[in-house]
């Protein structure tokens, strides 16, 4: 299975869209995705949200980008958590500080990565953790959960 | 003898969630000793793609009319109520293998 790379990012923002724009420039300056990749996450958000009503709520903003070179999640840590609308019910929202951003170039040969990453995002344990990890140690348990 | 049920898997962009559905989906029929063709797509191709098919899940909310039986499997791709998620999804799929 061909690896992921991760990119971890400290930031504040706002709104969504300015967690989104900040993990969109770092994928499009680490080469992974096209410079529109933050703009298609945002318009995607605005129909089909991401935010994830588990224990510890996250989300995973993506969108299809024919530009994306690499299979790569760039995680945000907020300084104060944003809204989200939920995935599974989009009138109702969720507050967090933790954002995984996915760039997935073909998800037919990443589904063990993406099966491993939702196995990983329901786990309060873990998700506690690297809150107060610092970046090597987050990527480093990161490579080791998700792949 | 039972038949294929045909399954169309959508989610927001037919990337990430439907894909991890589908792979779920694959295995509760696998369990339940049914045969499933399945299709992933978008949540916009699914009043078109319904037609193809003889089930519809999706991964997000879905408040359209549809002609076809349909179920919500966030479940399945979140902790959160997923053994009913899997349990209703079985039971779906065996009754239409079995129409």
């Amino acid at each position: 299975m061909e690896k992921n790379k991760y990119i971890v990012l400290h930031g504040k923002a706002n709104t969504k869209e300015e967690a989104l724009q900040l993990c969109g420039d770092a994928l499009y300056q680490a080469g992974i995705t096209s410079p529109n990749f933050a703009q298609l996450c945002i318009e995607r958000e605005k129909e089909y949200p991401t935010g994830l009503p588990t224990e510890i709520p996250t989300a995973i903003p993506h969108a299809k980008d024919e530009g994306i070179k690499a299979n790569a999640i760039c995680y945000l840590k907020l300084e104060k958590p944003v809204a989200f609308r939920r995935m599974d019910d989009d009138t109702q929202e969720i507050y967090t500080d933790m954002i995984f951003n996915l760039a997935i170039k073909d998800p037919n040969k990443h589904i063990k990565a993406l099966q491993n990453m939702m196995t990983f995002l329901n786990n309060t344990e873990i998700l506690q953790q690297l809150r107060k990890q610092s970046d090597e140690e987050i990527i480093a348990c990161l490579q080791e959960n998700v792949g | 003898m039972s038949k294929e049920v045909k399954v169309l898997v959508a989610c927001g962009s037919g990337v990430a969630s439907s894909t991890i559905a589908q792979e779920a989906i694959k295995e509760i029929a696998k369990d339940a000793g049914v045969n499933v063709r399945i299709v992933k797509g978008t949540i916009a191709e699914v009043p078109t793609k319904q037609n193809d098919v003889d089930v519809v899940f999706t991964t997000a909310n879905y408040r359209k009319p549809l002609n076809k039986p349909y179920l919500s499997v966030f479940g399945l791709i979140s902790n959160v109520n997923r053994a009913g998620t899997e349990k209703k999804v079985k039971d779906l799929l065996v009754k239409l293998a079995n129409e």
